[in-house]
C-alpha cells in the first residue's frame, strides 16, 4: 500500500513538470511543493527562447526570493558534476539544471550573472510591472507612490462622499436613503463606507457587472427562491425516512380537540412531510416551532405546551393522551442524530426574494459605493498616491481590452509562454481575473502551460479575499480558456508516522467528506508518511481544567524546557498561536523560566511603555491643546512628576494649556522644588525642540526632542532603541505620504500599526509566530497553546454578497444590504441573518483548515494546550462545550475524551472546583521610576571636522512672498538690458536691422517670464534705457570693445575673511590714464538669483 | 591622473568642465576653490564648470540674442500644460493625465536624444500606448512648431541642427559621461568641426583598494557602513567620501539621522539644525512637504474655497501666518472648538475666520479676511494674475510669519517664492484660468524635490548605482543584491522595443544591463581611493543573494570599530529613581462637575475619573458627518421635556387624537434643535436628525400611551446631592408617580440593561444615585429606551408594577456574582453603600490604575498613556460602549 503510494506519487510528480501540459496539483503540507515548482521551472527553461518567457507567481515576496535562491543554486550546482551517490532527487534536479544551464549558456542568457531574468514575482510585484507596462491602458497615473496602508485615504474619500448628502448631488437622495436605514446617522454610513472601501476588490466588480437595475433585482429574487427550495430539498433529504406521519396523526387528533391557532392547525392538515417549495415555508415553519426550543434554537423540545397549542388537561380530558403521544413523538426524534439540526435549519431559510425595502437599499448602493470609489480616485490623483487595489484594478484594466494579448506581447516583446503559480489555493477573486486575463486567447497545443500547485486544505486568508472555491473550480474546469490537469500528491517528507497518522484520523473525521463549491468547503486528502518515525514521537494533547492564563502559559514554558533538556542536538521549537492576544502570559512565562526566544512582529509598539511614552511626546509637540498627552509627557520617566505635582499643574483648569503654565513662575513656586527644577528642565528642552520643526522630518523633529530629554535612558529595553527608529521612520513615511504634517489621529493608527522590531537572536531554538505566519515553514517541536480562544465577531457591513448555486450550472450572485435599523427591532432581518450564517459557515470551514496547517507544520512532536471550562449542573460538574470559534470547538470531537478524563482525574483528586473564572486579565500599572535629578546622558564623542571654507550667500533678510508684475518686470528688463550692454561690450555698437533689437528684446522677455499683456511696457522701457545709453558718451567710452584689458562679466571667486565669495564684475578696463575701471551696472532692482540652479531645476523637474 | 585632479588642472588652464548635473559640478567646483586656496592663492577666476542641459540653454540664449529668429524655449511649467493638454485631448478620460503628460514628453525627448523621430514609429506594430503616443508627440510637435518654440531638453540636437553653435571659446572637458547620446556626441564632434576642444574624461583600469561586505541585514549593513566611513574621514578629514544607497527616497530619515549620529553627533540636538552639515543627501522630500511651505499651500487652498477640517486646522496651528505668537492660546482654542465631534468636517474661509474672531484671535480672522477679499477667488485670470494674487493673499495672511525663519525654512520659502514667477510663466500658454486651476499647477510645481543647503559637506549620499564622475576618497555602494544588480531591463512603454534597440537606448535588452552593470563596477573601482561593495543577507525577513557581479575575489572588509551612539550611551547610564508619590490632596470643593459621570468614570477605573475630571484631561476629537449620539441625546432631552412639561402625564396625552400627538412631538423637536443645531449644520443633515427624534420620540409616546395611568411630576430638575463627602448636582430625566409609585427614569438612546445597576462598581450610577438620594423615596428606577427601531422601559422596582418591562426587586440580580432575592430596602441600602464608597474614594484622591474590565475598558479610553498602564489585549468585545445622555 505504502508503495504503491509512493510510486503513485512519484509519478504525478514527473508528469508534473512535463512541459507541455497545464496542471493544477493538490500539495499537502510536507509535500514537497516549492521543490516541485523548482523542478519545473528548471525544466521549463530547457525549453524556452528566452527566460523571461516563464512567470512565477508567488504568494509573498519571501517565497519569490525563496524560489528564485532555489533555481540560481540549483544552477550553481550544475555547474559543477553531479555527487557521485546523491540521492535520487537531487540527480533529477541536477539533471534538469544541468539542461536550462546549457540552454543559457547557448542562448547567451547569462543566468548566474543576471538572475533577475528569472521572473519570479507577487501578484502585487506583477500588478506593478503590468501597470508600468502599459500606462495608458492602465488610465492611472505611475508615478504615484504606492502606499500599503491607505485608510486615512478611505476615511476621507467616505467623508466626502456622505458630505454629498446636503449638497446637490446624483447620489444625495441614495445618501439619505443610506443613511436612514443606518439609524440616520450619516456618521456610522461614513465609517462603513470607509471600511467597504479598503475592500472594494470584493464588491466593485460585483456592482460594476451587474445588469440594469430591474434586471438585478428580478436575478436575485430568482437566486434566493432557488436557494430556498434547494435549502429544502437538502433538509427534507437529511429528514430521510423520518415517519411524520405519527406527528401529522398527533395534530389532527390535537385540532379535533379545539387546539388554537398556532403550529398545530396547519401540520394537522398534512399526510407527508411538505415539500421543498417556496410556498410550503409556513409548513416548515410550523414544523421547526412545534419541535424545537425558543432558545437555544437547535434543541428538540422534551415537552409541549400551551404555547404551542397543547391544551392543559383540564380543558379537555383527550389532551392528556394527546401529549402523552407528542412526548414520546419527541423522545424518538431525539434519538435521530441529525434530526434537531435539519429543523433548525429551517429556521435559518433565506427568504423568497427581496423586500422592497431591502431593494431600495441595494439599489442606493449600487449608486454611492461607486461614487465612492471615484471620490477615492480623485483623491489618490490629487495626491499622487495608490494603493494595492488600484494598481491591481489599472493591471486588469490593462490586460481586459480586446487587443490586449497582442498588445502585451507587443508591449514586452515576448510571450509570456509558462505561467507557474504557488498557493493557488489562496488566490482571491481579482487575482483569479488577472489570471484569466493573462491566458487569454491561449490555444491548447499551442506550447503554453499554466501550472497552479496549492492545497485546498491550507487555504486560510479568507481575510485577505482568499476564496478556496476557486481551487476546487480549477480542479475541476481549468482557468478562463486552458483546461488543467489535475493532480494530487501523497507523500509527506516533513512529518514522522505518528503525526502522519493522528492528522490522517483527525481530519478524515473532521473536515467535510465532499468538497462544496459555494460554502468552500474542502473535503480531506490523506497523506501517507516518507519518513519512518522515532520512538517517542506523535501528538500529546495537554487538557486543562478551569486554568487561567497562567497556568496555560506554565503548561506551555514545561514542554518547552522539557523538549529542550539533555536533547542534542537541540530541536527547533515553534509556539503557533491563531492571534496576538494569545501572547502576553506565554512570552511572560517563557520569559520567567529564561528561555530565549524569537519572535517577529508579537507585539505592536503601542504595547511599549517607552514607545507609548514617544506617541504622546509626538502628540504633545504637534498640538498644544492636547492635554492629555502633555500631562503624559510630564509623567513620563524623563520628568516623572508625581501625581500632586499634575494637579497642581492641572487645576485650575482655566482654558490656559499645559504648555502655558509650565513657564508660569508662581506656579512653580507650588510645587515641591525638585519637581519645579524638573519641570524648568524640561521647559527649556522642549520649547526649543518644538520650534525646530521646520528644520528636520517629522521623525528626526520627534528624536531631537527625545534625545534631548535624555529619553533613551528611559527605556526598560535596548531593543527599544530599535523600535523608536521604526517609530521615527513611520511618522517619515506618514508625513510623506500626507504631504504635510499628519492628524494626531493618523499618528496614532500608523504608531499602533507598526510590529515593534523582532526579538530574540536568530541562534534561537524557539520560535513564537502566528499560525498564519508559519505558513510554509516546519519545527521539530510544535506547540498550539491556547486553542480555547474564540475569534471576534466580525461587523455587520453595508453591502453583502455571496455566490450562490441553484442548479448545476446555475450560478448567481446575490446581493443584501444591512437591515434597516428601524426594521425588525434593530436585528439582522431574515436576508441578512441567511448572509451572515454563509459567512459563520465558511469561517467554521476555514477554522478546520487552519487547524490543519498548524498541525502540520511539526516533524516529530506536536503539543495541543487547551483548557476547557466547567460547570456545575444537577448531574454534577460537566465541561462546558467549548466556542464554536475556537480551535479546540474546531477539534473537540477528537480530543473531547482527553479533557473528560482530566476533568475525571481532578474530581477523584478531590481538587475543589474553581469558581468561574472571572477570565478577564486584569491590568495594573507598575510602579513608576524615573531619571535621577540632574542625569546627564554622555555626549558621543564626534569626529574631527576639516576645516571647511565657509560659502558666503547665506541669504538673509526676510522672505516677500509676493509677486508683482511691477518688480517682474522691472527684474526682466534690467536683465535684458545687462544682457545688451555686455552685448556692446564685446562687439560695440553695431547698428542692427530695424526691428532686430526688438524682436531679440521680445522674445527674451518672454522667456523671463513677460507675459504678452504686459510685453508693451516692458519693451518701451528697455528701447529708452537703450536710447539713453546709445546717447551717452560716456557710455560709449564704458563700452569701448578696444578699451584696455577689457573684460565682461568676470566672475571671480576670492576668499574674503576667510569666507568664499563669488563675485562677478559687469565690466573692467584701463583707461588712457592707466586706471582701472570697474563697472556694476545698475539698471533697477536686478538679483540675478541662482540663474544656473534655476536653469538646472527647471530642466531637472522633467527629466525622468 | 587622478580625475579629480584633471578637472582642476583643466580648469586652472581656464577650460570649461560639462558635468552631468548640478551637483557634479558643485562639488568639482568646490575642490578646484579649494586647491586655490591650498595653493595659497586669495582671488581668482571662477571655475567654469557647469551641467551640460545648463551650458545648452546659455548658448541657445547666445545664438538667439544674433538671430532672434530661432524659436524660444519654453518653461517647463508651460511644457507640461501642453502636453498634459495634447493627453487630454487624445486620450479622455484619464484619471491623472498630467502624469502621463510628464512621461510622454520623457518619451519624445529621450527618442530625440537617441536621433530618432516620431515618424519613424508606424514602422513597427504599435500598442495601443504607443499609438496614442504617436498621437500626443504629433499634436505636441505641431504645436511647438505654431508657437515656434522648443524644448529645452531637446537643445543638443536644435542646436546642431539650426546651426546654432556657439563659436570659438574655451576648451570643453566633459566628466561624468559614461556614454553620450547620439544627439549629444553629434553636437560634440560638431563642435569639433567648428574648431574647439572637446574631451571625456573617461576614467577606467585604476585599482582602488576594495572589499566586499556581506552584512547580515539592511540595518547592520548601514551600521557598518557609517562606522567605516567615520574611520575614513578620521583618517581623511579633507577628504570626501560618498556612499550610494538604493531606495534613497524611503530611507532618507533613516539615513539622515544615522549619518548626524555618526558624522556629527552635534546635529541631534534641538536647535542644531542649522549648523552647517558635513554630508549631502540626494534628492530631497518635495518642497510642499515642509511646514512653512505647506502652510502656504494650505492658505491659498482655504483662500480659493472651502477645506477639509485639516487643512483649517493646520493653518490654526501653523507658526506661519499671522500673529502666531500673539494669539497662539486662541487659535488653539479656536482649533479644539473646530475639532468638537459636531464639528464642521469642510468649512470656507470666511467660517474660519468667524471662529478664530469668536476664539479671540481678532488678527488671525483680519489677516484671513483681507487675504479672502484680495482673492476674489471666483474669478477667472491669467497665470499671471494668479500669481499676483498668491503672492498678495500670502502677504496679507500674514506668511511667512514674524518669527525669524530657520536656515532651511528660509530656503524654502525663498523657493516657494520663485515657483510663484514660474507660475506666471504659465501665461504664456495658458490664458484664463480657475483658481482651482492655478493652485493645482502651483503645487505641481511644489512637487519638486527639495534639499536644503549648508556647509561644505565631506559626505555625499548618491541614490543611484551610476558612476558618480567625481573620484572620491572612499566609496561606498550597498544594497548589491542580486535582484538590484543588474538592474532589470527598463523598457520605455510609450516607443516601440525594436526603436528603442535600434536607436542604442541603454538597458533595453538584459544582456546590456550586465554589461553597463560590469562597467559601472570597473568605474567605481578606478575611481575610488577606497571601495566597499556591500549587500544584506537578509531583508523583510528572507534570505537574499549577493550581486553575482560582484568580484569573488575582493577581500572581506575588516570590520570596522562599532560606534556607539547617543542613544546606546544614555541607555548605558541611566539611572532611575522610584517616582516618590505622595498623598494626593483630597478635593478642596466638595462640588466637581460632571454630576453622575464622576462616579460612572470611577466605577469603570479610579485613574480615569481623576484623569478626566481632575486633571481635566480630554482627548483630541475630530469632527464627524452629522449628528454625534451626544448631541442626538442633548436634542431629545430637551424635545423631550417640552413635551412633557405640555403634556403633564398621561390623561392629556390620552385625550389627544393621533395628529395631535404627532405635532406635539413636531414642535418639541423643532424647538428643540433650534437651540441645540451646531453652527454650520446643513439644512438635510438637520431634517434627517429631525426625522429621527420625530420617529423615536412618536415610539415612545405610543409605549406611554399604553401605559397604566401616571402623571410626570419632574422633568430635567436639577438636583444637588451629598454623597460620600461630594456635592454632585444631578439631573433627573423624568420623575413618573404611577399610583403609589414613584418611578425615576432615565431616557437612553443605546441599549439598556439592568445590568448596568449591578455589583460594587456598576456602569451607570445615575439612576441608583437617584433612587437613593431623591428626596421623594422613589420605588423604582427605569431606563426608558428610545430608538427609531423600538422603544422600552428596562428597570426594577420594588414590586415589579407601575411599568411594563420593571422587574420587581426579587428578582433583581444585584451582586457582581448575580444574587437576587434582595428587597428593594435592601437593593438602595446596597447601592447606597457603593456609590457612597465610590464617591469617597474619589474625593480622596485614590487614583489606582484598575480598570475593571482590563483592556476592555482601556479600549476606550484615551489615557493609557498617562496612566501607564501596562499593556494588555481585549477579550471578546461586544461592543457595549457607555451610552451618553
Ligand atoms: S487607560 Fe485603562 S487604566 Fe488607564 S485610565 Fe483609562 S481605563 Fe484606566
Amino acid at each position: 500500500m505504502t508503495t504503491d503510494a509512493a510510486v503513485l506519487d512519484r509519478e504525478a510528480r514527473r508528469r508534473a513538470i512535463d512541459p507541455a501540459a497545464s496542471y493544477i496539483v493538490q500539495a499537502p503540507a510536507g509535500s514537497g511543493k516549492t521543490s516541485l515548482l523548482t523542478l519545473r521551472y528548471l525544466r521549463l527553461l530547457a525549453d524556452v527562447d528566452r527566460p523571461e518567457q516563464i512567470l512565477a507567481i508567488t504568494f509573498t515576496r519571501k517565497a519569490a526570493a525563496e524560489m528564485r535562491h532555489r533555481i540560481v543554486a540549483a544552477l550553481e550546482l550544475a555547474a559543477r558534476e553531479a555527487p557521485a551517490n546523491a540521492e535520487s532527487h537531487l540527480r533529477e534536479l541536477h539533471g534538469l539544471a544541468r539542461a536550462a544551464l546549457a540552454r543559457s549558456r547557448e542562448r547567451g542568457w547569462g543566468l548566474e550573472h543576471n538572475p533577475a531574468r528569472l521572473h519570479v514575482q507577487t501578484i502585487d510585484g506583477l500588478n506593478h510591472w503590468l501597470a508600468r507596462r502599459l500606462p495608458l491602458a492602465a488610465r492611472i497615473g505611475t508615478a504615484a507612490t504606492l502606499v500599503d496602508d491607505a485608510s486615512a485615504m478611505y476615511a476621507e474619500a467616505a467623508r466626502r462622499t456622505v458630505a454629498l448628502l446636503d449638497e446637490d448631488s446624483a447620489v444625495s437622495a441614495s445618501l439619505l436613503r443610506l443613511a436612514r436605514a443606518l439609524n440616520h446617522e450619516p456618521r456610522m454610513l461614513a465609517q462603513l463606507i470607509e471600511g467597504m472601501l479598503g475592500a472594494r476588490e470584493l464588491w466593485l466588480p460585483k456592482l460594476m457587472n451587474s445588469p440594469g437595475r430591474p434586471a438585478l433585482r428580478a436575478g436575485i429574487d430568482r437566486l434566493l427562491h432557488g436557494a430556498l427550495e434547494a435549502e429544502l430539498a437538502d433538509i427534507r433529504r437529511r429528514l430521510g425516512n423520518l415517519d411524520c406521519r405519527t406527528l401529522f396523526a398527533i395534530c389532527q387528533a390535537a385540532a379535533a380537540a379545539g387546539a388554537p391557532e398556532g403550529p398545530i392547525l396547519p401540520l394537522a392538515r398534512l399526510q407527508d412531510l411538505p415539500p421543498a417549495t417556496a410556498d410550503a415555508v409556513p409548513y416548515w415553519q410550523a414544523l421547526a416551532e412545534l419541535l424545537l426550543k425558543a432558545s437555544p434554537a437547535t434543541d428538540l423540545r422534551k415537552t409541549v405546551g400551551a404555547r404551542q397549542g397543547f391544551l392543559p388537561a383540564s380543558d379537555s380530558p383527550g389532551w392528556k393522551s394527546i401529549k402523552q403521544r407528542m412526548t414520546s413523538f419527541l423522545e424518538g426524534c431525539a434519538e435521530r442524530e441529525g434530526l434537531a439540526q435539519a429543523f433548525a435549519a429551517v429556521r435559518m431559510l433565506p427568504p423568497a426574494g427581496l423586500t422592497d425595502g431591502q431593494w431600495e437599499r441595494i439599489d442606493a448602493l449600487c449608486d454611492v459605493l461607486p461614487h465612492a470609489v471615484a471620490e477615492l480616485l480623485a483623491l489618490f490623483a490629487e495626491r499622487d498616491t495608490l494603493d494595492h487595489p488600484a494598481v491591481a484594478a489599472a493591471a486588469r484594466d490593462a490586460l481586459g481590452a480586446e487587443s490586449a494579448p497582442t498588445e502585451l506581447a507587443l508591449a514586452l516583446d515576448y510571450r509570456i509562454r509558462h505561467l507557474l503559480v504557488d498557493e493557488y489555493q489562496d488566490t482571491s477573486p481579482s487575482q483569479e481575473a488577472l489570471l484569466r486575463l493573462l491566458v487569454a486567447g491561449w490555444q491548447p497545443g499551442d506550447g503554453r502551460t499554466l501550472f497552479c500547485v496549492g492545497d485546498p486544505m491550507q487555504s486560510i486568508y479568507a481575510f485577505r479575499e482568499a476564496d478556496v472555491t476557486l481551487f476546487l473550480e480549477a480542479q475541476r474546469q481549468g482557468i478562463g480558456a486552458v483546461p488543467l490537469i489535475p493532480e494530487r500528491l501523497g507523500r509527506n517528507f516533513r512529518s514522522g508516522a505518528a503525526i502522519v497518522d493522528w492528522v490522517n484520523a483527525t481530519f478524515s473525521a473532521l473536515l467535510p467528506a465532499s468538497d462544496d463549491f459555494e460554502r468552500g468547503a474542502v473535503r480531506y486528502s490523506p497523506a501517507v508518511a516518507a519518513r519512518p518515525g522515532e520512538a517517542g514521537d506523535g501528538v500529546r494533547v495537554h487538557p486543562l481544567i478551569d486554568a487561567d492564563d497562567g497556568a496555560m502559559a506554565a503548561e506551555v514554558a514545561a514542554i518547552v524546557q522539557q523538549a529542550l533538556a539533555g536533547a542534542s542536538p537541540l530541536p527547533s521549537i515553534a509556539i503557533l498561536v491563531r492571534g496576538r492576544p494569545s501572547l502576553p502570559p506565554i512570552l511572560a512565562a517563557l520569559r520567567d523560566a529564561r528561555i530565549e526566544y524569537r519572535g517577529v512582529e508579537l507585539e505592536s509598539l503601542l504595547d511599549r511603555p517607552a514607545m507609548r511614552d514617544l506617541a504622546a511626546l509626538a502628540q504633545a509637540m504637534l498640538h498644544e491643546g492636547n492635554r492629555t498627552a502633555w500631562l503624559a509627557v510630564l509623567r513620563a520617566p524623563w520628568c516623572g512628576l508625581t501625581l500632586a505635582d499634575l494637579l497642581q499643574l492641572a487645576t485650575p483648569d482655566s482654558g490656559f494649556s499645559i504648555r502655558q503654565r509650565l513657564s508660569d513662575a508662581a506656579l512653580l513656586r507650588t510645587v515641591p522644588v525638585e519637581s519645579a527644577a524638573r519641570i524648568t528642565r524640561l521647559r527649556a528642552v522642549l520649547e526649543p525642540a518644538i520650534a525646530d520643526r521646520g528644520e528636520r522630518s517629522l521623525g528626526g523633529w520627534l528624536k531631537a526632542a527625545w534625545l534631548a530629554l535624555d529619553g533613551p535612558a528611559t527605556i526598560g529595553d535596548a531593543s527599544d532603541i530599535a523600535n523608536a527608529e521604526l517609530l521615527f521612520s513611520a511618522l517619515d513615511r506618514l508625513e510623506l505620504e500626507a504631504g504635510c504634517t499628519p492628524e494626531a489621529s493618523a499618528i496614532d493608527a500608523a504608531v499602533a500599526g507598526v510590529m515593534a522590531s523582532p526579538v530574540g537572536s536568530d541562534a534561537a531554538r524557539v520560535q513564537v509566530m502566528t499560525i498564519h505566519r508559519a505558513k510554509g515553514l516546519e519545527f521539530d517541536v510544535v506547540i498550539l497553546p491556547d486553542l480555547q480562544r474564540g475569534a471576534r465577531a466580525t461587523e455587520r457591513p453595508l453591502l453583502y454578497w455571496t455566490p450562490v448555486a441553484t442548479g448545476p450550472g446555475e450560478r448567481g450572485m446575490v446581493l443584501a444590504s444591512r437591515t434597516d435599523a428601524a426594521e425588525n427591532e434593530g436585528a439582522a432581518d431574515a436576508l441578512e441573518r441567511w448572509m451572515r450564517r454563509l459567512g459563520t459557515e465558511r469561517e467554521a470551514l476555514e477554522l478546520g483548515r487552519i487547524a490543519y496547517v498548524a498541525a502540520t507544520r511539526a516533524r516529530r512532536h506536536l503539543h495541543l494546550v487547551a483548557s476547557a471550562s466547567s460547570r456545575q449542573t444537577d448531574d454534577g460538574v460537566v465541561l462546558r462545550r467549548p466556542r464554536a470559534t475556537s480551535l479546540l470547538g474546531f477539534l473537540w470531537p477528537a480530543l473531547s475524551s482527553e479533557f473528560e478524563q482530566a476533568l475525571a482525574a481532578r474530581a477523584a483528586a478531590g481538587a475543589a472546583p474553581m469558581p468561574a473564572a472571572a477570565g478577564r486579565r486584569r491590568l495594573t500599572a507598575p510602579p513608576l521610576r524615573r531619571l535621577v535629578a540632574g542625569f546627564i546622558s554622555p555626549a558621543p564623542p564626534s569626529p574631527p571636522q576639516p576645516a571647511r571654507l565657509r560659502i558666503s550667500g547665506e541669504p538673509e533678510g526676510s522672505i516677500r512672498p509676493e509677486f508683482d508684475w511691477a518688480g517682474a518686470i522691472a527684474q526682466a528688463v534690467g536683465q535684458v538690458v545687462h544682457f545688451e550692454l555686455q552685448r556692446i561690450a564685446e562687439s560695440g555698437f553695431t547698428p542692427e536691422a530695424g526691428d532686430m533689437p526688438a524682436a531679440r528684446w521680445r522674445r527674451q522677455l518672454r522667456e523671463l517670464g513677460i507675459d504678452d499683456a504686459h510685453l508693451p511696457a516692458a519693451l518701451a522701457r528697455i528701447a529708452e534705457a537703450m536710447t539713453a545709453v546709445g546717447r551717452s558718451q560716456r557710455a560709449a567710452e564704458l563700452l569701448d570693445p578696444a578699451a584696455l584689458e577689457a573684460r565682461s562679466e568676470l566672475a571671480l571667486t576670492a576668499v574674503v575673511d576667510g569666507v568664499l565669495q563669488s563675485l562677478r564684475i559687469d565690466r573692467t578696463f584701463v583707461d588712457r590714464d592707466g586706471v582701472r575701471w570697474v563697472i556694476d551696472w545698475k539698471t533697477s532692482a536686478h538679483e540675478g538669483g541662482d540663474r544656473e540652479a534655476f536653469l538646472d531645476n527647471e530642466l531637472e523637474r522633467y527629466r525622468n | 591622473m587622478n580625475p579629480n585632479d584633471r578637472c582642476i588642472a583643466h580648469l586652472e588652464a581656464g577650460g570649461l568642465l560639462l558635468t552631468r548635473d548640478l551637483r557634479q559640478a558643485r562639488i568639482l567646483r568646490r575642490l578646484h576653490d579649494r586647491a586655490q586656496v591650498g595653493a595659497g592663492r586669495r582671488v581668482w577666476p571662477s571655475a567654469q564648470v557647469l551641467p551640460l542641459d545648463v551650458w545648452l540653454a546659455l548658448q541657445w540664449q547666445a545664438a538667439a540674442s544674433g538671430r532672434p529668429r530661432l524659436p524660444g524655449i519654453l518653461s517647463g511649467v508651460a511644457l507640461r500644460w501642453l502636453w498634459r493638454q495634447q493627453v487630454e485631448q487624445g486620450s479622455p478620460g484619464l484619471i491623472d493625465p498630467a502624469d502621463l503628460g510628464i512621461r510622454a514628453r520623457a518619451s519624445w525627448l529621450r527618442l530625440r536624444a537617441f536621433g530618432g523621430d516620431i515618424g519613424q514609429l508606424s514602422r513597427w506594430p504599435l500598442t495601443r500606448d504607443q499609438q496614442a503616443f504617436l498621437g500626443w508627440a504629433r499634436a505636441m510637435e505641431e504645436e511647438l512648431r505654431a508657437r515656434d518654440a522648443g524644448d529645452g531638453g531637446d537643445l543638443a540636437r536644435m542646436l546642431v541642427e539650426s546651426a546654432a553653435l556657439p563659436g570659438a571659446g574655451p576648451d570643453i572637458l566633459l566628466a561624468g559621461f559614461r556614454r553620450l547620446t547620439p544627439a549629444q556626441s553629434r553636437l560634440m564632434s560638431a563642435l569639433r568641426t567648428g574648431g574647439r576642444t572637446v574631451d571625456r574624461l573617461d576614467p577606467q583600469g585604476g585599482s582602488s583598494v576594495a572589499w566586499q561586505h556581506a552584512a547580515p541585514d539592511p540595518e547592520t549593513e548601514r551600521r557598518t557602513m557609517l562606522a567605516w566611513l567615520r574611520e575614513r574621514i578620521e583618517r581623511q578629514p579633507d577628504g570626501i567620501h560618498a556612499v550610494v544607497v538604493p531606495e534613497l527616497d524611503r530611507n532618507r530619515g533613516v539615513l539622515e539621522r544615522a549619518l548626524a549620529s555618526t558624522l556629527q553627533p552635534e546635529l541631534e540636538l534641538a536647535g542644531a539644525g542649522r549648523d552647517e552639515r558635513n554630508f549631502d543627501i540626494a534628492g530631497g522630500h518635495a518642497l510642499a512637504t515642509r511646514p512653512v511651505v505647506d502652510a502656504a499651500l494650505a492658505a491659498l487652498s482655504c483662500l480659493a474655497g472651502p477645506v477639509d477640517w485639516t487643512v483649517a486646522s493646520r493653518l490654526l496651528r501653523s507658526e506661519h501666518l499671522a500673529a502666531a505668537q500673539a494669539e497662539r492660546a486662541a487659535r488653539i482654542a479656536a482649533d479644539l472648538a473646530l475639532r468638537n465631534v459636531h464639528g464642521q468636517a469642510r468649512l470656507a474661509g470666511v467660517d474660519l475666520a468667524a471662529r478664530a474672531s469668536k476664539a479671540g484671535a481678532p488678527a488671525f480672522a483680519a489677516a484671513l479676511s483681507t487675504a479672502l477679499s484680495r482673492m476674489a477667488a471666483d474669478r477667472r485670470r491669467s497665470a499671471g494674475g494668479w500669481a499676483e494674487a498668491f503672492g498678495a493673499g500670502l502677504a496679507l495672511f500674514g506668511w511667512p510669519g514674524e518669527a525669524t525663519l530657520g536656515s532651511h525654512d528660509f530656503q524654502a520659502a525663498r523657493k516657494f517664492g520663485e515657483l510663484l514667477r514660474e507660475l506666471a510663466a504659465l501665461g504664456s500658454v495658458a490664458s484664463d484660468l480657475e483658481a482651482a486651476q492655478a493652485l493645482a499647477e502651483l503645487r505641481r510645481l511644489a512637487a519638486v524635490p527639495f534639499q536644503p543647503e549648508s556647509g561644505e559637506p565631506a559626505v555625499f549620499v548618491l541614490d543611484t548605482f551610476d558612476d558618480p564622475g567625481v573620484r572620491f576618497d572612499s566609496l561606498w555602494v550597498a544594497g548589491l543584491t542580486a535582484t538590484a544588480w543588474p538592474r532589470a531591463v527598463t523598457v520605455d512603454p510609450l516607443l516601440p522595443i525594436e526603436i528603442q534597440r535600434q536607436l542604442g537606448m541603454p538597458e533595453v535588452a538584459p544582456e546590456d544591463c550586465v554589461a553597463e552593470a560590469r562597467d559601472i563596477i570597473g568605474r567605481w573601482q578606478a575611481q575610488a581611493g577606497a571601495l566597499v561593495l556591500s549587500w544584506p543577507r537578509r531583508e523583510n525577513d528572507t534570505d537574499v543573494d549577493g550581486s553575482p557581479l560582484v568580484p569573488r575575489d575582493l577581500p572581506s572588509l575588516p570590520p570596522p570599530a562599532p560606534l556607539s551612539s547617543r542613544e546606546r550611551l544614555a541607555f548605558d547610564a541611566a539611572r532611575l529613581e522610584p517616582v516618590p508619590e505622595t498623598r494626593l490632596p483630597p478635593l478642596v470643593a466638595a462640588a466637581v462637575a460632571g454630576g453622575a459621570r464622576v462616579l460612572e468614570l470611577q466605577s469603570q477605573c479610579a485613574f480615569r475619573a481623576f484623569g478626566e475630571l481632575r486633571l481635566g484631561a480630554r482627548p483630541l476629537e475630530e469632527p464627524q458627518a452629522g449628528f454625534d449620539r451626544r448631541l442626538r441625546g442633548i436634542v431629545l432631552h430637551r424635545a423631550l421635556q417640552t413635551l412633557w412639561n405640555g403634556l403633564g402625564g398621561q390623561s392629556v396625552l390620552a385625550s389627544l387624537d393621533d395628529a395631535a400627538v404627532v405635532a406635539r412631538i413636531g414642535a418639541a423637536v423643532e424647538q428643540a434643535m433650534r437651540v441645540a443645531a451646531p453652527a454650520g449644520a446643513g439644512a438635510r443633515m438637520i431634517a434627517l436628525e429631525c426625522e429621527w427624534q420625530r420617529r423615536a420620540i412618536g415610539r415612545m409616546v405610543a409605549l406611554e400611551r399604553t401605559r397604566p395611568p401616571f402623571t410626570v411630576l419632574e422633568t430635567e430638575r436639577g438636583l444637588t446631592v451629598p454623597i460620600g463627602g461630594l456635592e454632585l448636582s444631578l439631573r433627573v430625566d423624568r420623575v413618573d408617580s404611577v399610583g403609589e409609585d414613584l418611578i425615576v427614569i432615565d431616557y437612553k438612546t443605546g441599549h439598556v440593561k439592568n445590568s448596568a445597576w449591578r455589583g460594587a462598581r456598576m456602569d451607570a450610577p445615575q439612576l441608583p444615585l437617584y433612587a437613593v438620594l431623591h428626596a421623594g423615596r422613589p420605588t423604582g428606577i427605569a431606563f426608558a429606551g428610545i430608538g427609531a427601531a423600538r422603544a422600552k422601559f428596562v428597570g426594577v422596582s420594588h414590586d415589579g408594577g407601575a411599568i411594563d418591562g420593571l422587574r420587581p426587586a426579587s428578582k433583581f440580580e444585584l451582586t457582581e456574582d448575580r444574587q437576587k432575592g434582595f428587597d428593594w430596602r435592601q437593593i438602595t441600602a446596597h447601592w447606597r453603600a457603593w456609590l457612597e464608597r465610590l464617591a469617597e474614594d474619589f474625593a480622596a484622591g485614590r487614583a489606582i490604575v484598575d480598570p475593571k474590565l482590563g483592556a476592555d475598558t482601556c479600549r476606550f479610553c484615551h489615557l493609557a498613556a498617562l496612566c501607564r498602564v501596562a499593556p494588555g489585549v481585549p477579550e471578546e468585545a461586544d461592543g457595549d460602549v457607555g451610552d451618553d445622555d
